[in-house]
């Protein structure tokens, strides 16, 4: 009876299905990543954030050396130049990767030293050479790192120069990335969970708790930003070891950091919830926060994983000026922030501009975070054309 | 044996800037044997919706007052707290298809995922998964819909197969009874014409429908029963052949006059002057600004129950023999 005589529109709707199964099935989730695929720039950066993440994952095995390790004769040399021709007088050919260790001289009429390459001496780096020992994670030690030479005690070839101290610039670089990158991360996370724990309440309810988080967050956000970190964070005992520091900078900067994402939550919960289809969840005795977490928020996490992506670099950015007015975290610990410490000085600047290459890879991490947040916007929106 | 549902002096007042909304004002009805369907009927805005929200105890923020006692089987579950009331009455005793059935589909969820989600929720079910999604196909089937819907999104759905989907949703826990919400209103007739013969189908198996809308020819096309419904009271309530043959209350004849006829000389009657605004409404009888047969008291006493001639309730002083005397009483006084 009635099902027989009346399955016309099922019928086409169906047809249409097996014509074009792949996009008509598609979830929410294959229709992003097929549009977000098709989005150049985002999907460089995401493969170069992913391998700067790398790197921060194993700093020990990317970087030559400790980060602690000092060359006392090498107090802020020069990047050292990577050569593929041999440069010695003799030589002249094509010897692979090598580079050349260098001379310090003392310049007599500006009493400055002076850092010269000895071109007759190459040496040759390789992949997977042995050097100092490092520990990967816990006590899982090894002594292989990316690339080193066979030379018996080389020069030092410090890619991106020495600091002050004769430290190896590069690899406080990939050591402190392994802050600095993941303080975002967690930041955010941490962020996240309070912003739609507080924005769901918030919106869902609606009422004096929602005026309560509101008043909140009003007043979080009107405490000058600035201030109020370094306030937070100089009240942080200087004698805590470097994890326990890492985790109060890291609530610290989350503290801040959930009101925009518990706005953005609230926001979209206030109308959501007014959806037919949220009061047909309570017809069906769901409870309210099934009805938020398992109803509502599906609707809008592309829209937080774009608000998440776009809030890292802010996090990131956050810490390193912390470390870098010395309220963040302390040395010896490495972070991009506390590297910059030694770029505060404008004489030494001028005369060693290498210590500004932290700086770099700071901009270089933020613009590729930014970049992937724009594709995944771009490719979160309903309406942009696929 | 007791009835499938009571509903006793329920009340339903909204707060709102303006005064107070008096969307459902002493509502008493009673749906008796299973397997029938009542008829709630009544012009839009008279609280048709709003007395289906009290029922399930689906209050908005702004509720002023809520009163009045729901029986379902001759158990008082207005007595149960909010949360066992959510957990054993919503859904399971008793289903609300809501107005809008259209969008009541969570967009981000599959068809399949939906129908299922509300007994997944429940700690206490003991169901397989297996088991549950052989029933929950069964349920598509039973309301006429191919398996491929299961995989579908709510977008990918017509109009009427999303009506579909909802009452199979509202199945999942055979309940006993069905409200539905003015589920057809926004369907061509063809498909109007699919669901409620899919409504007589189930009624037919045992499922007493409380069926709410504007249009009493389609009501009493399903309904054993039919209540008129007006500003936030019942006017008459008694048997469609009663209501529809011999229409007690003037504001039924006036509903029943408007109905457009085919091949009709006379032109349909429309009901003149407004429907009532809920947060100002007439002493006495709040039809009395718009009857066409008023009595002196009408403007003064609210009517009480009375029987009609022809057996149904009826609240208007028409009916009241003794209507003359009381009203010589108030000049009287
Ligand atoms: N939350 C609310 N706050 C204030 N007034 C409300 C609220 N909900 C409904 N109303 C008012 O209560 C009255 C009854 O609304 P209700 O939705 O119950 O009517 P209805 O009979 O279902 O109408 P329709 O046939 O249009 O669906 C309307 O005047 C409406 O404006
Ligand atoms: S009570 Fe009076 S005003 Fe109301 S419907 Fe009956 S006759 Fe008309
Ligand atoms: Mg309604």
């Amino acid at each position: 009876m009635t099902a027989s005589t009346e399955v016309f529109e099922e019928v086409l709707v169906a047809d249409q299905a097996d014509q074009d199964d792949r996009f008509y099935y598609a979830s929410q989730w294959s229709l992003i990543w097929w549009r977000f695929r098709r989005h150049r720039v985002a999907m460089v950066s995401t493969v170069l954030l992913l391998l700067l993440y790398l790197l921060a994952v194993l700093p020990g095995f990317f970087s030559p050396y400790l980060p602690s390790t000092r060359f006392e004769s090498y107090q802020e040399a020069p990047p050292v130049r990577l050569h593929w021709m041999d440069k010695s007088s003799e030589g002249g050919g094509f010897i692979g990767p090598h580079y050349y260790g260098y001379e310090k001289t003392l310049n007599k009429e500006t009493f400055k030293y002076e850092f010269e390459p000895i071109l007759d001496n190459p040496i040759r780096l390789r992949l997977f050479a042995p050097g100092s020992e490092y520990t990967i994670v816990g006590d899982w030690t090894s002594t292989i790192h990316f690339f080193g030479t066979d030379v018996e005690e080389p020069p030092p070839f410090m890619l991106f120069g020495a600091d002050r101290l004769g430290r190896d610039l590069l690899s406080r670089t990939l050591y402190g990335a392994r802050i600095s990158l993941s303080i975002g991360l967690i930041g955010v996370a941490l962020s996240l969970i309070l912003g739609v724990i507080l924005g769901g309440i918030s919106g869902y309810f609606g009422g004096l708790i929602d005026e309560v988080i509101q008043r909140l967050i009003d007043f979080l956000i009107s405490i000058p930003q600035i201030p109020l970190w370094m306030a937070l964070s100089a009240a942080l005992p200087r004698d805590w070891p470097v994890l326990k520091t890492y985790f109060a900078i890291t609530i610290i900067l989350s503290i801040l950091g959930w009101t925009g994402l518990a706005r953005v939550v609230r926001g979209k919960l206030l109308s959501l919830r007014e959806e037919d289809y949220a009061m047909a969840a309570k017809a069906a005795g769901t409870g309210e926060s099934r009805i938020i977490f398992k109803h509502l928020l599906p609707g809008f996490t592309s829209h937080l994983i774009v608000t998440v992506t776009l809030a890292v670099p802010t996090m990131i950015l956050a810490e390193t000026a912390l470390s870098f007015l010395g309220l963040g975290i302390q040395p010896p610990a490495v972070s991009w922030g506390t590297l910059l410490q030694d770029a505060q000085d404008i004489v030494a600047i001028a005369q060693h501009p290498h210590q500004l290459i932290p700086a770099a890879w700071v901009m270089a991490a933020v613009l590729l975070f930014n970049n992937v947040g724009d594709g995944l916007r771009d490719a979160a929106d309903p309406y942009s054309d696929h | 044996m007791s009835p499938v549902l009571q509903v006793r002096d329920l009340y339903l007042h909204y707060a709102d800037p303006a005064g107070t909304v008096r969307a459902v004002d002493g509502v008493s009805f009673e749906l008796g044997e299973p397997g029938t369907a009542l008829g709630f009927v009544g012009e839009s805005g008279c609280g048709k919706s709003s007395a289906a929200n009290a029922m399930l105890r689906m209050l908005p923020g702004n509720t002023a007052r809520y009163d009045g006692e729901v029986w379902l089987d001759g158990v008082c579950v207005s007595a149960l707290d909010a949360e066992e009331f959510r957990r054993s009455v919503r859904w399971r005793q008793m289903a609300l298809v809501p107005q809008g059935a259209q969008n009541s589909l969570n967009p981000v969820m599959r068809v399949g995922k939906w129908l299922t989600e509300p007994v997944r929720q429940s700690r206490s079910a003991d169901i397989e998964p297996d088991a549950l999604e052989r029933q929950a196909r069964g349920l598509l089937e039973r309301v006429g819909l191919p398996s491929g819907t299961w995989n579908l999104y709510p977008h990918e759905l017509s109009g009427g197969m999303k009506q579909r989907v909802m009452i199979a949703g509202a199945l999942i826990f055979s309940p006993r009874l069905l409200i539905m919400d003015e589920p057809t209103s926004a369907l061509d007739v063809s498909v109007q014409a699919q669901i409620m013969n899919l409504l007589k189908d189930l009624k037919a198996e045992g499922l007493s429908i409380l069926f709410i809308t504007h249009d009493i020819a389609l009501a009493s096309d399903i309904c054993d029963r039919l209540a008129v419904v007006y500003a936030g009271r019942i006017a008459e309530i008694g048997s469609s052949e009663q209501i529809l043959g011999q229409p007690a209350h003037p504001y039924t004849r006036r509903l029943l006059g408007s109905i457009p006829r085919l091949h009709d000389e006379a032109l349909p009657e429309f009901i003149p002057g407004a429907p009532p605004d809920l947060r100002k409404l007439p002493s006495g009888c709040r039809f009395h600004p718009r009857c066409d047969v008023p009595l002196t008291v009408c403007p003064e006493r609210v009517p009480v129950r009375l029987k009609a001639e022809s057996g149904q309730d009826v609240w208007c002083w028409l009916h009241d023999r003794t209507v003359n005397q009381v009203a010589l009483e108030i000049q009287d006084e």
